[in-house]
């Protein structure tokens, strides 16, 4: 029985990456055709969003640490990858890097005394980290320029990491998603995601059975991070500008949690999920109703998170495999009786 | 000297306008662990029901409290029963997602009916002052720190007076017990988050005079609450006073020393360092979360 719910599963979760390799063989065909760049900024947005929320969700879900900061390692790879081109000279591949190191080397000195706090306390410091880290992008004006933000130098070349046709930044961010997705299969299936598992269960019995939970977090933290870094950094080289009411918004901490959630917390395929519904409802509002109607983009993706949260808290690609599960559990007892196993053997 | 006094002055009147905004999300903490990130939303929108009372219908602010308490208290209520109530025994973190969900719903719905334009209210005695020796105090201001003075006494009243004040404060304690006891903790609840989200209406009330009213100002004056409430001690309505006096002279003081812009940096600076090291504040109990 097993077995067979998780045969079905499978298949599904191929026809969805089926699915999503035609959504992007259309995006590429489509625009070559007639030159849509809506549709594929679109594609390209869904995706980087997809591996951000993904990468919150290392700790936000896996790990049950509600942060509501992560704008922090968003802004400091857009920054880094930017202002080391523009002060130093350095090649954005290398201010890739160079993001990573620092947000990771961020997450611990932030994460170190956070995770000292616990629920509630830990996402209020969280809050905190974010709209510090905004302030300083905003008043260190020797360093950042300020709120007036820096525009990335318009040298088109692989080695600027700065590409005229926008078809080359999706092929980025399908590898990009696709490191993250792996990572996070890797994680869950190894000694650190039970760890999590653990810790955001209990994580006073975690600690009983000898588990370092504030390690275990911390190392969480830190992938976290260092993935949102390298997501800030590609938004910045595609988007060819930032300031910090865009990379250091609280709005952009927020979209990661809500697409999260919305998807299914803590799960793999969850945020991806969440991204495919949110980004495209956002961008068509935004194109249909434009500068007319402010706020209504944010409206619906609030209304939506309610009601997630009132009717399935778990998220939808949860609740959609628990379907799955039971269209398994019909098609078994539509079996002859010696095929099918004993009651004690199911699963759930 | 004298600039000293008249800032310090200044400081203790608007810390305690500020203690008034903040007591709303330390009593609903207190009660029922609910962290409202919404809590701004509701200064928001009562900021703006006062300002239109006014424009529209020339209403003083001070008035409309007669008409903002009871409609803020079943604002509240409301709320509560539809988005709360459903999952208030669940893990925090859903409580923490849903009023996140409605500060965003809120916020937006603001923007869009009444776009983002600053709007104030312009009254009478608007910029009159009252002297004190060499100290010259804002009547505007006041009044709302009476306002607020008076909220405070009010509410301590119905906490320790009362039967459903009783029933509040069992329930904070223990639910369970209380339950034992005959109260019934939906319906208290209930009333509690009411009865927050209309302290919060008077708050709205007393800011509308002094400060323009946008869709935004929420996350200025809700960032402001938290930190009055951990700085106080998250639950507790005395920390709520200590907080806000403390905030109001830190931010009369820095705004006058340091640059603009860094105001907002000091406080968001001393509300970290005491979630670090102290993150059961001034005045709250030693179990209100922080510790390894």
């Amino acid at each position: 029985m097993k077995q067979l719910m998780k045969n079905t599963f499978n298949n599904w979760a191929k026809v969805l990456i089926a699915g999503l390799l035609l959504a992007v063989a259309l995006a590429l065909g489509i625009p070559s055709l007639m030159g849509n760049q809506f549709i594929l900024n679109m594609v390209i947005m869904i995706l980087l969003f997809a591996a951000l929320s993904s990468s919150w969700n290392i700790i936000g879900g896996m790990a049950g640490q509600l942060s509501l900061g992560h704008s922090s390692f968003f802004g400091i790879g857009a920054y880094a990858v930017v202002l080391m081109n523009i002060k130093l000279g350095v090649s954005p591949w290398l201010g890739l890097v160079g993001g990573v190191v620092l947000a990771v080397i961020a997450s611990l000195i932030i994460g170190f005394p956070c995770f000292r706090l616990r629920g509630p306390f830990f996402t209020l410091s969280t809050v905190a980290v974010g709209e510090v880290m905004r302030y300083m992008a905003i008043n260190l004006t020797g360093l950042t320029y300020g709120s007036v933000g820096v525009s990335v130098p318009m040298e088109f070349s692989f080695s600027n990491l700065l590409f005229r046709e926008k078809w080359v930044y999706l092929i980025i961010v399908v590898i990009f998603l696709g490191i993250v997705l792996f990572s996070v299969d890797r994680i869950k299936k190894s000694k650190l995601g039970y760890y999590l598992v653990a810790i955001r269960e209990d994580q006073d019995a975690a600690a009983s059975l000898g588990i370092d939970a504030t390690k275990a977090k911390l190392t969480s933290l830190a992938i976290s991070a260092a993935f949102t870094s390298l997501g800030g950094s590609i938004y910045a080289q595609y988007l060819l500008y930032i300031d910090p009411s865009s990379v250091f918004s609280a709005d952009i901490s927020r979209q990661m949690v809500v697409m999260a959630v919305v998807g299914g917390l803590g799960t793999k395929w969850g945020p991806l999920l969440g991204a495919l519904l949110l980004v495209p409802l956002d961008q068509f509002i935004r194109a249909f109703f434009g500068g007319k109607v402010h706020g209504l983009n944010l409206i619906i993706y609030a209304v939506i998170l309610i009601l997630v949260i009132l009717t399935i808290p778990q998220g939808i690609w949860p609740t959609i495999e628990s379907w799955f599960k039971k269209i398994d559990r019909k098609a078994l007892s539509k079996l002859p009786k010696n095929q099918a196993q004993k009651p004690g053997s199911e699963v759930r | 000297m004298d600039i000293y006094l008249q800032l310090a002055a200044n400081g203790l009147l608007i810390g305690g306008i500020y203690a008034l905004v903040s007591i709303g999300l330390t009593l609903i903490y207190g009660v029922m662990k609910i962290i409202n990130f919404a809590h701004g939303e509701y200064i928001m929108l009562s900021m703006y029901f006062t300002y239109w009372l006014n424009v529209k219908l020339g209403f003083d602010p001070y008035l409309s409290l007669l008409l903002l308490i009871p409609s803020m208290f079943v604002v509240g209520v409301l709320v509560y029963r539809l988005t709360l109530h459903p999952i208030i025994h669940r893990q925090q973190q859903l409580t923490i997602l849903m009023t996140m969900g409605l500060m965003i719903l809120l916020q937006n719905i603001a923007l869009m009916l009444w776009k983002a334009d600053v709007r104030g209210i312009q009254l009478s005695y608007s910029i009159k002052t009252l002297g004190l020796g060499d100290i010259r105090l804002s009547v505007t201001r006041l009044i709302s720190f009476g306002v607020a003075l008076l909220t405070a006494v009010a509410l301590k009243i119905i906490l320790d007076k009362t039967w459903i004040g009783r029933s509040i404060k069992a329930a904070s304690q223990s639910p369970q017990a209380a339950k034992l006891m005959g109260v019934d903790t939906r319906k208290t609840y209930m009333i509690a988050f009411g009865i927050g989200i209309a302290v919060v209406g008077i708050a709205g009330v007393s800011l509308s005079p002094i400060f323009n009213v946008y869709p935004l100002v929420g996350t200025q004056f809700g960032t402001l609450s938290f930190v009055i409430v951990v700085l106080g001690g998250l639950g507790s309505v005395a920390g709520a006073f200590l907080g806000g006096l403390i905030i109001g002279l830190v931010s009369t003081f820095s705004g006058f020393f340091l640059p603009t812009g860094y105001t907002e940096a000091v406080y968001l600076g001393i509300f970290l360092l005491v979630l670090l090291f102290r993150p059961n504040g001034l005045l709250g109990k030693a179990s209100a979360g922080g510790g390894k």
